[in-house]
C-alpha cells in the first residue's frame, strides 16, 4: 500500500519537474528541493500558470487556501500538495 | 488568501493598503477618490467598490472595481472598472490569482490605465485591447475645418432618456463638460473630462455614441470645447481609426476590456478617469 503511495508521489513529482523544466528556462536543473518562490525563475503570472497546470493535469479543484506559499516552496511540496488534493 | 469586499465600513483599511502601495500619491488623493466612488450614483445597489486581500488575517493587497452600468449588445450590462490594484511584495505572486477571482464574475471589466505588468496579466485573464492608444486633436486648428456639421446643444435643450440625462447631469456635477450633439432628429450625448498636459488645459472623451461621430463633427465640437477653455481633445483610438487627419497619435497607452463591448463607442462614465482624474 505504501509503495503505491510512493509511486503516485513519484509520478506527480516527475510530471511537475517536467513541466517546470519545459516552461521555465531558469529551472532546467530543477529537483525535488529546488526553491521555487525564492528562485526568481517564476514570475507571478508563472505561479498562476503553474497552479492552473496542476488543476488541469491532475483534475483537482483549486481553492483560495491552496494558494499558500508553503505549498509552493519546492517541487516536493507541490507534489505533496497535489497528493493531498487527489 | 481571502478576499473581502470593500464597502463604506472598511474603506479605511483599503486606504491604508493603497497609500502603502502607491507612495507617489498622497493619502488624501486616495481618500478623496474612495469617498467619491463610495458616493457614486452608479452604486445603485451599494455594490462593493473592490476587494481587500488578506493573508493570515493581515491585509496585503487591494483591488478597486468601480461599478457601473451601460447599454450593450444584449441590453444593460454590469461594468466594473479596475481602477487600481496592489499586493505587498512578499505576496505579489498572488496578484494574478486575486485578479482572476475578481474578474471571474459575469460582467464587463475595463482597465483604462494598465501598467506594463498589468497588461501581461490582463491578457492572461482574458482581457482584450479595447483601444490601442489615443489621438490628440489641437482644437484651435481643428475648429477651423469648414464643413456642414451637426450642432452642439445644451443638455436642457436635448431630447434624452431620463437615465441618460441623469448620467450627464451627474458628470457635470463631477466636473466634466457635458453637451449633446444634435444631428437632425438624433441627439447624441457627449461627456468630456478636464485634463492638463504640459500645462495646457484639455479634454478627454468620456462618452460618445461613436468615435466617428466626434471626428465627423470635430469642428463644432472643437469650437464648443474652446469656449470652455480647452485647447486639445484626447480620444481613445485604434490605428484603424487614425485615418482622420489632423491628429497626433500615441499607441503606447492601450486600454483593455473583458466582455462584450461596442468598440466604436467610448463609455468611461463612472470610471477612474472621473474619480481619480
Amino acid at each position: 500500500m505504501n509503495n503505491t503511495v510512493i509511486l503516485e508521489k513519484t509520478d506527480i513529482l516527475r510530471t511537475i519537474r517536467g513541466y517546470l523544466r519545459d516552461r521555465f528556462p531558469g529551472l532546467a536543473d530543477v529537483d525535488e528541493t529546488t526553491p521555487l518562490l525564492q528562485s526568481g525563475a517564476i514570475d507571478s503570472l508563472g505561479f498562476l500558470e503553474l497552479m492552473t497546470f496542476l488543476g488541469d493535469e491532475f483534475s483537482i479543484i483549486l481553492e483560495d487556501e491552496d494558494f499558500d506559499a508553503s505549498n509552493l516552496e519546492n517541487p516536493g511540496k507541490l507534489a505533496e500538495f497535489v497528493e493531498r488534493k487527489l | 488568501m481571502k478576499l473581502r469586499p470593500i464597502d463604506d465600513c472598511n474603506s479605511g483599511q483599503a486606504l491604508a493598503v493603497l497609500a502603502r502601495g502607491f507612495p507617489e500619491r498622497t493619502q488624501s488623493f486616495w481618500a478623496e477618490g474612495l469617498q467619491k466612488i463610495l458616493a457614486s450614483p452608479s452604486r445603485r445597489n451599494a455594490e462593493a467598490i473592490g476587494f481587500l486581500m488578506a493573508i493570515g488575517g493581515e491585509d496585503v493587497g487591494v483591488v478597486l472595481t468601480i461599478p457601473g452600468e451601460r447599454s450593450g449588445p444584449g441590453g444593460a450590462q454590469n461594468v466594473f472598472n479596475l481602477a487600481a490594484w496592489y499586493v505587498d511584495e512578499p505576496h505579489r505572486w498572488l496578484a494574478p490569482r486575486m485578479l482572476q477571482k475578481v474578474v471571474a464574475q459575469e460582467a464587463v471589466f475595463t482597465d483604462l490605465t494598465p501598467s506594463a505588468a498589468a497588461q501581461q496579466i490582463n491578457q492572461r485573464l482574458g482581457f482584450e485591447i479595447l483601444n490601442e492608444g489615443f489621438q490628440v486633436f489641437p482644437l484651435p486648428w481643428t475648429a477651423l475645418r469648414a464643413r456642414k456639421q451637426a450642432r452642439v446643444i445644451s443638455v436642457d435643450e436635448a431630447k434624452l432618456a431620463d437615465d441618460l440625462r441623469a448620467t450627464l447631469d451627474q458628470h457635470a456635477r463631477l466636473g466634466c463638460v457635458v453637451a449633446v450633439l444634435q444631428d437632425g432628429s438624433d441627439h447624441h450625448p457627449l461627456i468630456f473630462s478636464r485634463m492638463t498636459r504640459r500645462h495646457l488645459p484639455g479634454a478627454r472623451v468620456i462618452l460618445t455614441d461613436g468615435k466617428k461621430l466626434i471626428v465627423d463633427n470635430l469642428s463644432v465640437i472643437s469650437r464648443f470645447l474652446l469656449r470652455n477653455g480647452m485647447l486639445f481633445l484626447m480620444m481613445d483610438a485604434n490605428r484603424a481609426d487614425a485615418a482622420a487627419g489632423g491628429a497626433i497619435s500615441r499607441w503606447s497607452a492601450p486600454t483593455y476590456v473583458k466582455g462584450a463591448t461596442d468598440r466604436s463607442r467610448i463609455d468611461h462614465t463612472y470610471s477612474e478617469l472621473i474619480y481619480f482624474g
